[in-house]
């Protein structure tokens, strides 16, 4: 086994123990540390893909902005114990072996179950796949053939962040806004109740109460 | 000798499949985000390993978009989770939240 192979698979095993660990805890500030563990080895993996920038961009964008913007969100969000109840859906039956059917076809499709052969890491030479990744290679392209795209992503995140403003920004002393809210939430049980009463009267039973 | 493409392409099933696990398996709309987040990366991965493989660089660039498209939907949608927790209903489980249910 040679040295980038053995690293690939150390990197592997913790990103793939890292992922399971997100979606198994219950507490999603734990899910979004491991989450940064899962990024973290990921860009270790590009660097050995010849990616270095991307590398560098992941680990910025995602460990340090977007799993960042998760943590304030729960800071903001007060998550109470109560709020933590009840985690998994009532599916699993279903939801779970259908996950690993999805694996096993995966998994046979890249590892070569179907009559795929080991691939090589590159159908290129060596010295060519060294240069594909680096930063003058990728913004020559990226100012090329991939101007428009490259300006309307700036568009993307310019809408992005007005949006996530808009949503976000409403101040929670509008007592306008929670009146219409309530009136809403009043409106919503009221049809609710109304239903339930001339179909089904089980249909008043809150969601999650039979778990 | 460099890793081979299956390995990453392995890799990358398998870490797509615990994403998609994640966004079915659990009702904490926080932890069904972050596994869509892995369920990103896996593609990144995956898209990577073929840029490498076939020696064309488009493949890293639209890895370069998705992480600009997948920065601006986390901030969306986290407004959109701080906005129905504070003025909707005080609660983090998907199945509380039916605004849209006919």
């Amino acid at each position: 086994m040679t040295a980038p192979v053995a690293v690939f698979i150390a990197l592997a095993a913790v990103a793939v123990v890292s992922g399971l660990n997100v979606i198994l805890r219950r507490n999603p500030v734990h899910s979004a540390i491991f989450l940064a563990f899962t990024i973290v080895c990921l860009a270790g993996i590009f660097v050995l893909l010849n990616a270095e920038f991307i590398a560098a961009t992941e680990v910025i964008v995602y460990a340090g902005a977007i799993i960042v913007l998760f943590l304030f969100t729960m800071m903001l969000l007060d998550i109470r114990g109560g709020m933590l109840a009840h985690q998994f859906q009532s599916q699993t039956g279903v939801a779970a072996p259908v996950a690993v059917l999805l694996l096993i076809c995966l998994l046979g499709v890249a590892i070569g179950v179907f009559n795929f052969s080991f691939l090589p890491a590159a159908s290129i030479s060596a010295a060519k796949a060294a240069q594909l990744g680096s930063v003058q290679n990728l913004g020559q392209e990226l100012y090329s053939n991939f101007l428009l795209p490259f300006e309307l992503a700036s568009l993307v995140l310019t809408v992005g962040l007005v949006g996530a403003i808009g949503l976000a920004g409403r101040r929670v002393e509008d007592q306008e806004e929670a009146e219409r809210v309530a009136e809403a939430q009043a409106f919503d049980a009221e049809i609710r109740a109304r239903e339930g009463g001339a179909l089904e009267p089980e249909d008043e039973e809150p969601v999650g109460a039979h778990h | 000798m460099d890793v081979p493409l299956n390995y990453a392409l392995a890799l990358a099933a398998v870490l797509f499949v615990t994403g998609l696990a994640g966004v079915i398996l659990r009702r904490n709309i926080l932890i069904i985000f972050m596994s869509v987040e892995l369920m990103l990366n896996a593609v990144n991965l995956q898209l990577l390993a073929f840029s490498r493989y076939f020696g064309n660089v488009n493949g890293q660039i639209f890895v370069f978009f998705v992480l600009v498209v997948a920065a601006a939907e986390a901030a969306v949608g986290l407004a959109i989770i701080v906005s129905l927790v504070r003025h909707y209903k005080d609660s983090l489980m998907a199945d509380d939240f039916n605004l849209l249910k006919g």
